[in-house]
């Protein structure tokens, strides 16, 4: 019988399980945690309003057969509903831009404006900068990088990180502030023309960047959000998929020691004490932990982690914006750097939103208040609607600060995993090749079909 | 003079120059444009002008929100920036012993003494000619340049380099004592045909233009916006033809003093402006002869503009008098 183990029962782990299961007799799902599901579980207030933790927007990868997975549910037509532009948009210097998520340059002072429009067009050369501050400062310019990146850093890593030391690959990309919108709409499509000004002169329009696919062939993602649900509902549906198929799926529990031969796993030992044999291990979990159950070195580095705090809060009239799915905001005049809008994603209209901060754990906690206080500032709740029901969710280790010593202990520890065992894979936000979950699935995908072929 | 002390703590710039029509509006022009920039660096800068100025300058100095002093005191943690051909060596050591942190922007060599905190020469090539052992910002890498213009130079280097002349921009400063405009553009005027050219100078001449466009500007808050659209700048050989080649712009220049002419040669030899001669010798003649001559190798000051200047040096020379 040809066995394998799946370690985390994240969506790539519980996805990583069925794409298995198609190829595997058994297929054995080991969560350390109470339930599958982790941070994409939704979470209820003492009304019953149900929220996400954090913007949580599932979007197809192009790949049939992980969509299928992913999207192919029954009564999907009741439950889910389907779009295919997502809805964003930030606040900056005191307004708010709904078009794109991209930093509006022009909204600064016109001094730091040109001086930053002359120094953003005159690097043009591909940055080798190995930490972000260096990066960005090559890329966008220095004065864009202290006006307009600087702040989202120091919202995101505390002011007080040595930036030096954050490695290039950071939320700072993935969240889209190594980008600006500048210019006017015509000249931002001849300068982007140019390849490295395009990777930093974002389109001023959503429908732009929609254009832009379609003209180069790129497939449009589909984006889905339950009707009356929160996101945890796709972990239910991607649960019973992968419980329907056959993948048994045991939490609380560990792996506690890994056995090989000539390279290969040959079983692993559970904290419950069973040992199973296995054929392949997808390792969708840090890989420190593999690594201690093999007994391999560790290249040990224990990173700074930020705790979030998610504001949930659901108010008596709707809020000022009935077109974004979720926003974000630059502004430094509020720490509140990303927000779920529930009535733009969902049928059911709650007035429900998530506010996101991120702090250190020895600052005192952002309150329901503060956030609430913030929201009213940016305009984004009437200044006469009321809080009906809320509260404050705070998730302690959550947000490593991405340093350059983080990055190699990542990729360090990686290596040390692939080329001990010749039969485990390792999901690619784990591995440091990718961040963002759709590219998560696709890296997965990958990794077990050139592994079965 | 009248100088007082008293205690503060938060750091303060004043810029100690004149501006009136005798005295132009060069000194001021560059001040400002090195104001602007720490302002840009400052999270609340405190930035100040004082000196002689005409309501006309002290609108400009106003225009940027800087205001202008009527005594010099408060030397605690203050630097004051002097840009004026007229200091004389104690008035300068009494800034000094006042306690004020002392910048000079120094053009010829007359202000290089050693109690100087930072001397400023920003000229081209002044790290081989100006000789000093004090701090010093010299050449072109801290030449200051306004906002506008660093926008420009982004501009022209990141999109195509336009060949053609379709616009020519004839600027030859706050007073054209020669009369040189109007000799420029009827020379201009036998060379092109059927393009624009915009003069800007107060005085607002007759002028008899037969084959091409004209336009007079006889005042502009910022020259900056009509270089923009142009594609040759014939300037009068002071700063525009720096700015003109900062922002990839070919230029020549008609130098109305010897001192210009010095500069004016010193830039031709490196290809960073043509040198059309002295404003008191110039002949419609003599100009459309350079002009056609300048015109057949004009892009060979493209290369130069791009290699020589540097998008950051009005960034150098704030960073450099902030630290003082």
């Amino acid at each position: 019988m040809k066995t394998c183990i799946v370690v985390g029962g994240g969506v790539c782990g519980l996805t990583a399980s069925i794409l298995l299961k198609k190829r595997y007799d058994r297929v054995l799902l080991v969560e350390q945690g109470t339930a599958v599901g982790g941070l994409l579980s939704s979470v209820k207030d003492d009304k019953g309003n149900i929220y996400d933790q954090g913007t949580h927007i599932p979007v197809t990868t192009g790949i049939q057969e992980v969509d299928d997975i992913l999207f192919n549910f029954e009564n999907n037509e009741i439950q889910w509903h389907q779009f295919q532009r997502l809805e964003t948009g930030n606040y900056f210097a005191g307004s708010w831009d709904l078009e794109t998520q991209t930093i509006d340059a022009r909204k600064l002072n016109k001094d730091v404006y040109h001086i930053g429009i002359g120094e953003f067009l005159s690097s043009v050369l591909p940055s080798s900068a190995i930490d972000i501050e260096t990066y960005l400062e090559e890329t966008l310019g220095p004065t864009f990088y202290e006006n307009l990146a600087m702040p989202v850093i120091n919202k995101l890593y505390g002011k007080d990180v040595d930036k030096k030391r954050l490695s290039t690959s950071t939320s700072i990309n993935y969240f889209g502030a190594n980008r600006i919108k500048a210019f006017d709409e015509n000249l931002t499509r001849i300068l982007k023309q140019h390849p490295e000004i395009d990777k930093k002169l974002g389109f001023h329009k959503s429908s732009e960047y929609d254009t832009y696919l379609k003209e180069n062939n790129f497939s449009m993602p589909y984006y889905f959000y339950p009707n009356t649900d929160g996101v945890q509902l796709w972990i239910s549906e991607l649960l019973n998929k992968a419980q329907a198929l056959g993948v048994e799926i045991i939490t609380n529990t560990q792996v506690k020691k890994i056995f090989e031969s000539n390279g290969k796993i040959d079983s692993v030992e559970l904290s419950n004490s069973d040992v199973i044999n296995t054929e392949l291990v997808f390792w969708s979990a840090p890989p420190v932990f593999a690594l201690h159950a093999g007994e391999l070195p560790i290249h040990s580095y224990r990173p700074t982690f930020r705790t979030a705090y998610i504001l949930h809060a659901t108010f008596d009239k709707p809020l000022n914006n009935n077109k974004s799915h979720y926003l974000w905001n630059w502004d430094p005049s509020s720490e509140i750097f990303r927000i779920t809008l529930y009535d733009n994603l969902r049928t059911e209209k709650t007035h429900s939103v998530s506010a996101e901060v991120l702090r250190d754990k020895s600052e005192a906690e952002f309150t329901l208040n503060e956030g609430v206080e913030d929201l009213r500032n940016m305009g984004l709740v009437a200044e006469d609607a009321s809080i009906e029901s809320g509260f404050v969710q705070q998730i302690e280790n959550t947000f490593p600060v991405p340093t350059k010593e983080f990055a190699e202990a990542t990729e360090v520890n990686y290596q040390t995993l692939t080329s001990a065992y010749s039969n485990i894979l390792v999901s690619g936000r784990f591995s440091g090749r990718c961040w963002l979950l759709h590219d998560v699935l696709r890296f997965a995908y990958e990794d077990i079909n050139n592994y079965a072929n | 003079m009248k100088i007082s002390i008293t205690m503060r703590t938060e750091a303060k710039y004043i810029f100690y120059c004149n501006a009136s029509k005798s005295t132009g509006l060069g000194h001021l022009s560059r001040s400002l444009n090195i104001a602007r920039q720490i302002s840009v660096l400052s999270n609340s800068p405190k930035v100040y002008f004082y000196g002689n100025y005409d309501l006309f300058a002290e609108q400009k100095i106003c225009f940027y929100s800087f205001k202008v002093l009527k005594e010099l005191r408060d030397a605690e943690n203050t630097t004051i920036i002097c840009d004026s051909y007229d200091f004389s060596q104690q008035h300068l050591l009494n800034l000094k012993r006042a306690g004020f942190k002392l910048c000079v922007i120094d053009d010829f060599n007359q202000y290089n003494f050693d109690f100087v905190n930072l001397l400023i020469n920003f000229r081209l090539n002044a790290d081989s000619f100006y000789q000093t052992t004090n701090p010093s910002c010299l050449g072109v890498n801290y030449f200051s340049f306004s906002p506008e213009l660093v926008a420009l130079r982004g501009e022209k280097l990141a999109l195509p380099y336009k060949n053609e002349i379709e616009k020519v921009l004839i600027f030859i400063g706050g007073y054209d004592a020669f009369g040189v405009g109007v000799k420029v553009i009827a020379a201009l005027d036998q060379v092109f045909t059927g393009i624009d050219f915009t003069l800007i100078d107060k005085q607002k001449p007759q002028l008899n233009v037969e084959n091409n466009k004209v336009e007079i500007v006889g005042f502009t808050e910022d020259i900056s916006s009509y270089f923009t659209d142009s594609d040759l700048i014939i300037s009068g050989g002071g700063l525009t033809k720096y700015e003109a080649g900062f922002c990839l712009i070919p230029n020549c220049s008609i130098s109305q003093t010897r001192e210009q002419h010095q500069d004016t040669l010193e830039l031709a030899k490196n290809n960073l402006t043509y040198d059309l001669g002295l404003a008191e010798d110039a002949s419609v003649d003599k100009l459309n002869q350079g002009i056609t001559s300048f015109i057949k190798q004009k892009t060979k000051q493209v290369n130069s503009f791009v290699e020589t200047y540097n998008t950051y040096s009005t960034r150098n020379l704030a960073l450099e008098i902030m630290k003082v």
